[in-house]
């Protein structure tokens, strides 16, 4: 008797909260619209598929861009940050809220990202920024001429310029790691680009993929010790887990050359890295320049030119890896997490 | 109608708890009888049922059914000519389907299940018929579902499903035993109105000793995996329920010291 | 503000036919098969492949309805035939579609945008009225197979299962059919929602099943009420509702990952009210209400 009253009135509350979202949905929508149109405001929607150091900073150089072209928060820029939190439908969905409050302009971080945003706005400009291969993503028809209403930053790394760094720092190394995650198509084309690479600098590579988080151990742990050195792409779920990579690295004293700052700081020995801030900002000045009148398809997709070493000392000290002392003059150095 | 000749079955071989329920147990059942069979808890019952039906296999045996070795037939194959009632009466009908919808389904057993629509207007006097007979009212509730139901009305419409494609066995485990006893009366009204009307054989597991000595034409006691009494004709017909746990006492005392 | 709703209904609608097949293998068949984050991916997958070859996109809707089907048959028979229990064996599926998606795709992403699918342009409007109707000829197959002889066998099959080997029937068959169908449905509403998005990601698939049950419980706690609704309409309906709630949070500025949680509890109540008949607590409560139930019967009786 009491369990059938307590069954009707869970249901009924749910009920109820089904229906009350319904009604704020309503009430949000309209009042959005009527908030949007303060005066000569330009809106921007960001879609960002995760949270890590590498994207958050590439952001934070955009939205610095912008200030310093005139576009302030607050003041003649209204933002919109969406993260997607490795959700493919929630990518769709944000790129489809923002297509419908009819933003300016559209930033996305990251391929799934910038692939919902290029098929939902059509209409609207958007650049995307740490895409590695935006023709590969189907983004543009080439980088030159992207022929489209997208265009942006690509943060394809300098693979063999990496390989070179490894195999300068561990002379002896010719059996090169790469741990990447099966799910991401940006790091199969590096894995590509890094087996070439490695046989002109006479090494081979062992690929170590995995699909998911809990994966990391077991595959490492299974061939680290086949490895001279470990190489990680530009890959989100590599660079969300470094804590378990470089300790199991660290472990079995090997080295990590990586491909941005972020997993240097995480414990990686060194990289050529690509400054994702600089990235950010240069994809920001973009975003000034179309908000000015220029036409999206006037700007072809461009990389960062410089990469900048990057060496965590600590790391070099625990591997007993002797740094030349030219390669510390030019380096930027971190103290890492451990 | 069913013949079991010499059925073992044990349970747990070779375990601690290794039970030797039946041993060479020989059974014949005729066409037309109406068997209820009494026993103490553990006697056995339940499993002989198990065992005809399907649900449990033998050691050793053979199960003869209207002239066809049955012994190696799956349950659902032996349910084509075997219908059974059991004791919770959600098991005998589709409680989330409409009285209408599981008749339905009842009338269509033996035929096949295609994709031609279940539900026909066709149908709909031979229903009614059906449930007038039962007297309790349920013609009117043909879209009723059947979870609404109460126990002794669902099992009244377990009987009649089961019996709509004249079976050539019917099996009864308790099938009152968890109504009241009002109900469990009305009941038992039904199902041997159905049985005699039809000319079904029956089995009939039941613990209330008035039923067995007032329904059937015979009755079985089963003691310790053993038939020890079968009477049956003018000797169950005289059988008053002294009688009947004297013979029971008589007999297992017996079989205590053999 | 209008794009807002549209976009909302547009997604629902899509989604529903997932959650129509979730509705088959979870609901009726109280099956609960988890290989349909694998099998939407898959629809997907096939559909991708085929279109950047040139196929015809109607025609690759139909390739992937077939490949679901048989990952739904693979499900099956791993039940049925090698008895290995429903949770893992659809678990397994979802493993092995992983790796075989990729293999279709041949990569982890593949972008449709320059090929034709079966949204023709742009249009909100026009891609609305196209997942409408899918959605709604689904709808009506539903409706029509589960008036037939067999759909019944698979309601009966899920409600209880003693019945159908009561009707000298094998059950086995019948899950297998039903979680093909299942299967097959969410395949298509995979392939459906890749060419909406206009890629198809090894990815796309995570949480499909909780997105299926949770618009489920929610259509049904507000529709309670209303007696004669068909369940694919609520599928619909409740598939809509989800997909409000989560553009609605968004809006308003929840974090996304908070919202997969609420999805959760949301469908651990699906699982506790949404039980079989005879489970242990509705059984105990029916027996009491046959009790009371059983004076009226003596009393009609006399």
């Amino acid at each position: 008797m009491v369990g059938k009253k307590h069954l009707t009135s869970l249901s009924k509350s749910l009920g109820l909260i089904s229906f009350l979202v319904i009604i704020t949905l309503f009430l949000n929508a309209c009042s959005s619209l009527s908030s949007d149109s303060y005066q000569d405001a330009v809106s921007i929607g960001i879609s960002q598929i995760a949270e890590h150091p590498a994207l958050d900073s590439a952001r934070a150089g955009f939205l610095d861009a912008l200030k310093e072209k005139g576009y302030e928060e607050g003041k003649n820029l209204k933002l919109d940050i969406q993260f997607a939190q490795g959700d493919i439908a929630l990518t769709t969905t944000i790129a489809q809220n923002f297509v419908s409050q009819k933003k300016d302009l559209i930033l996305a971080i990251s391929t799934s990202s910038a692939q919902s945003a290029h098929n939902s706005a059509k209409d609207i400009p958007v650049l995307f920024t740490a895409v590695t291969d935006p023709v590969y993503a189907g983004l543009v028809k080439s980088p030159n001429s992207p022929e489209g209403n997208t265009t942006g930053t690509s943060d394809l790394s300098p693979i063999a310029k990496q390989l070179e760094l490894g195999k300068t720092l561990i002379p002896s190394a010719g059996k090169v790691g790469v741990l990447y995650s099966t799910s991401e198509v940006n790091s199969e084309l590096q894995v590509n680009m890094a087996k070439e690479a490695a046989k002109d600098l006479n090494m081979t590579v062992i690929e170590i993929p995995v699909t998911n988080t809990t994966e990391f151990e077991p595959a490492l742990n299974a061939k680290i010790k086949d490895i001279d050195f470990l190489f990680l792409p530009t890959d989100n779920l590599v660079a969300s887990n470094m804590p378990i990579i470089s300790k199991i690295a660290m472990n079995n004293n090997k080295a990590i050359i990586a491909t941005e700052q972020g997993m240097v700081e995480g414990g990686a020995l060194a990289c050529e890295g690509l400054d994702y801030y600089r990235l950010g900002h240069q994809t920001g000045i973009m975003a000034a320049e179309i908000l000015e009148g220029k036409n999206i398809k006037d700007i072809p997709v461009s990389m960062l030119e410089e990469t900048e070493l990057i060496i965590n000392e600590k790391a070099a000290n625990q591997l007993g890896i002797n740094i030349p002392e030219e390669m510390i003059k030019r380096a930027t150095l971190v103290k890492g997490a451990e | 109608m069913l013949e079991l000749t010499n059925i073992s079955k044990t349970f747990n071989i070779g375990d601690i708890n290794e039970e030797r329920l039946f041993h060479k147990l020989s059974l014949k059942v005729n066409k037309g009888d109406f068997i209820c069979i009494l026993g103490s808890n553990g006697a056995g019952k339940s499993t002989l049922l198990n065992i005809i039906s399907g649900k449990l296999g033998i050691d050793r045996g053979r199960i003869i059914l209207n002239n066809s070795d049955i012994t190696k037939e799956t349950e659902s194959l032996r349910c084509q000519k075997i219908s059974r009632i059991f004791q919770d009466p959600a098991l005998g009908t589709v409680p989330s389907m409409t009285i209408r919808e599981n008749l339905s389904m009842a009338l269509n057993k033996g035929k096949s299940f295609d994709f031609s629509f279940l539900v026909n207007k066709k149908n709909e006097s031979l229903f009614n018929e059906l449930l007038k007979v039962l007297d309790l009212g349920l013609e009117e509730k043909l879209d009723s579902v059947v979870s609404k139901l109460s126990g002794g009305q669902r099992q009244s419409l377990a009987l009649i499903m089961s019996t709509l494609t004249d079976p050539n066995l019917l099996l009864l485990d308790e099938h009152t035993a968890a109504l009241d006893p009002k109900t469990s009366e009305i009941v038992m009204g039904i199902t041997s109105n159905i049985i005699v009307d039809k000319n079904l054989t029956a089995l009939m597991v039941t613990h209330n000793i008035e039923h067995a000595i007032k329904y059937g034409n015979r009755l079985i006691m089963i003691h310790r995996g053993e038939v020890l009494i079968d009477v049956e004709g003018e000797e169950k017909n005289n059988l008053t329920k002294e009688k009947l746990l004297s013979l029971f006492k008589d007999v297992s005392d017996r079989s205590l010291f053999s | 503000m209008n794009d807002f709703i549209l976009g909302i209904l547009l997604q629902g609608f899509i989604f529903s036919i997932m959650v129509m097949g979730v509705y088959i293998t979870f609901r009726l068949l109280n099956f609960a098969d988890m290989s349909v984050d694998g099998t939407f991916t898959l629809g997907a997958s096939v559909s991708a492949i085929l279109i950047t070859k040139g196929c015809n996109p109607f025609v690759a809707l139909l390739f992937s309805v077939i490949a679901g089907s048989l990952a739904g048959t693979l499900t099956g028979i791993l039940n049925v035939k090698l008895k290995i229990k429903d949770l893992l064996s659809g678990i397994l599926v979802m493993l092995a579609l992983y790796s075989i998606n990729l293999r279709i795709m041949g990569r982890a992403n593949l972008p449709m945008f320059n090929n034709e699918t079966i949204f023709p342009d742009s249009s909100l409007v026009n891609s609305l009225f196209i997942a409408l109707i899918l959605a709604l000829i689904c709808a009506v197959i539903f409706i029509i197979f589960f008036k037939t002889k067999r759909g019944y066998l698979l309601k009966a099959t899920g409600s209880n299962e003693g019945m159908v080997i009561s009707l000298g029937l094998n059950t086995g068959t019948i899950k297998i059919l039903g979680l093909a169908l299942s299967n097959g449905l969410v395949a298509l509403s995979g392939s459906v929602f890749a060419q909406y998005q206009g890629y198809s990601d090894i990815n796309m698939g995570t949480g499909t099943m909780v997105i299926g049950l949770a618009s489920i419980i929610m259509a049904h706690s507000i529709l309670k009420n209303i007696k004669q609704i068909k369940p694919s309409f609520l599928c619909i309906i409740g598939a809509v509702l989800y997909r409000a709630s989560i553009s609605l949070s968004l809006k308003i500025g929840f974090n996304p990952s908070d919202l997969k949680l609420v999805s959760c509890i949301i469908v651990i109540l699906a699982l506790f009210l949404g039980g079989k008949e005879s489970s242990f607590k509705l059984k105990n409560f029916q027996l009491t209400k046959e009790k009371r139930q059983a004076g009226d019967l003596s009393a009609r009786a006399n």
